[in-house]
């Protein structure tokens, strides 16, 4: 997806000043073929929407604007209308991306699932080694079969972008990471990011790095990509705390530029809040996204309300998460302790890798 | 330009596309391109559906913008020449379904 335009951002910046939801992140099944310990998604097992009714979804997203949109699950592959719904989509002018596992996309499905013409697959890929990958999906062979998918959809022209998420499993074995993505010809993206589930679960936050490995983890991202420091220490220097520039900057996209259809209808302002606003085939769309209480006070709010983070030195280096912070200290105007840290160890590889060349 | 007034034209396959704030933004699927259409073009875009010539898209712009037809030919010929190379349009002798 071309993330990094200048039209893109500012497409964007056109959304958020009219509020256009033009970003939508789709669930369309939340039953899964794999185990994964991080896994926010709680595997409720309600009535998902039909074919019809995930029709009728998108229909609704496209006359309110909505121009991107990932199908996700859940395994999404486990609807047997997935390639419906698909097609569906891009007919409709969307730009379309398909979340998953890849596990059951084989040489039975590949083309047919090109056919849809979805314009990109990502795949969450957690370590180059098959038995580790393995340990955290729970399911031997997912490694395998992932890989194959990747090695398929792009032989057949498909665009395939591996995802991960940085954790105690795979902090040392960045290079080894990047290598395979480049092996297979695709862009690997990841970040260090493990959140509490929205049911509130925490088993799994003893996979976060600790300060150290966050630190070597940061530092070996910044290695292998020497010749962009420069370009970065200009991006980091853009993004420093300015009150002037921060006080009417919104704190993210949920329920501005984004939201989330869970595979029941439900609609939420992004993946991480579990507060559901409204539901898209049952209620007026309009009337949800402009008329939610949470909705329309969460607009109003600024940067430069989380008051913790006026003039700090990691806030270009910090992914603030609202949803997080509502979730770990009930309040979203507090940064949560795992922010900050990350937010440091990020600074300090920065600043070390910036010394040493 | 006579020839391009002639034809049929309509959106490429699998072009993702949306209006935002009266602007079109198109994205072509071969590489994940995004391209900006003004407002008035634009508007030529939303009538474009396959079964409707240059010319027809030119007469259509006429009722609607105060232009002297010669020169909304030229333009409008121009803008589809630059789309159909972006791979954005179609042109055919024949409608396009």
């Amino acid at each position: 997806m071309p993330r990094s335009t200048k039209i893109f951002k500012r497409l964007q910046q056109k959304a958020e000043k009219r509020r256009i939801p033009l970003n939508a992140l789709f669930e369309l099944t939340h039953r899964c073929n794999l185990r994964c310990s991080h896994c926010y998604v709680d595997n409720e097992n309600h009535t998902e929407l039909t074919t019809d009714g995930v029709k009728k979804a998108l229909d609704i997203l496209k006359d309110n604007g909505t121009f991107f949109v990932i199908f996700t699950g859940g395994e999404a592959m486990l609807r047997s209308d997935i390639y419906e719904i698909l097609t569906y989509a891009k007919i409709s002018g969307f730009v379309t991306t398909l979340f998953t596992s890849g596990t059951i996309i084989d040489g039975n499905n590949a083309e047919r699932l090109i056919k849809t013409g979805t314009d990109d697959y990502e795949m969450s890929i957690y370590s180059d080694i098959p038995s580790d990958h393995d340990a955290l999906t729970g399911v031997d062979g997912s490694f395998k079969r992932t890989m194959g998918a990747a090695r398929l959809l792009k032989s057949l022209g498909a665009k395939v972008t591996l995802k991960t998420v940085w954790s105690k499993l795979n902090f040392a074995r960045v290079k080894e990471m990047y290598a395979l993505a480049d092996k297979l010809g695709c862009e690997l993206r990841g970040a260090p990011y493990i959140s509490v589930t929205n049911s509130g679960d925490t088993a799994h936050l003893n996979t976060r790095c600790n300060d150290d490995e966050l630190t070597e983890l940061f530092s070996s991202m910044y290695e292998l990509q020497k010749e962009r420091i420069d370009e970065t220490f200009n991006e980091v220097r853009s993004k420093e705390y300015d009150y002037e520039t921060l006080k009417d900057k919104r704190i993210c996209g949920a329920c501005v530029t984004k939201l989330r259809i869970d595979p029941y209808g439900n609609i939420y302002p992004c993946v991480a809040f579990g507060n559901a606003m409204g539901n898209i085939t049952e209620d007026d769309f309009k009337s949800v996204w402009s008329g939610d209480s949470f909705a329309k006070s969460f607009c109003e709010l600024r940067v430069t309300d989380i008051k913790k983070c006026r003039d700090c030195d990691r806030f270009a280096f910090c992914r603030y998460c609202p949803a997080d912070s509502l979730k770990e200290c009930s309040d979203m105007l507090i940064p949560t302790d795992e922010m900050c840290r990350v937010a440091k160890a990020h600074r300090t590889a920065f600043y070390n890798t910036m010394k040493k060349i | 330009m006579s020839s391009i007034l002639n034809k049929f034209v309509a959106r490429a396959d699998n072009i993702a596309y949306r209006t935002v704030a009266d602007e079109a933004v198109i994205m072509t699927p071969a590489d994940s391109m995004l391209h900006e259409l003004n407002e008035v073009a634009t508007s030529i875009f939303a009538n474009i559906n396959g079964k409707r010539t240059v010319r027809e898209l030119c007469k259509l712009a006429f009722n609607e913008y105060e232009v002297e037809m010669a020169r909304l030919e030229a333009d409008i010929s121009t803008l589809i020449g630059e789309l159909e190379k972006k791979n954005i349009l179609q042109l055919s002798d024949a409608p396009i379904n």
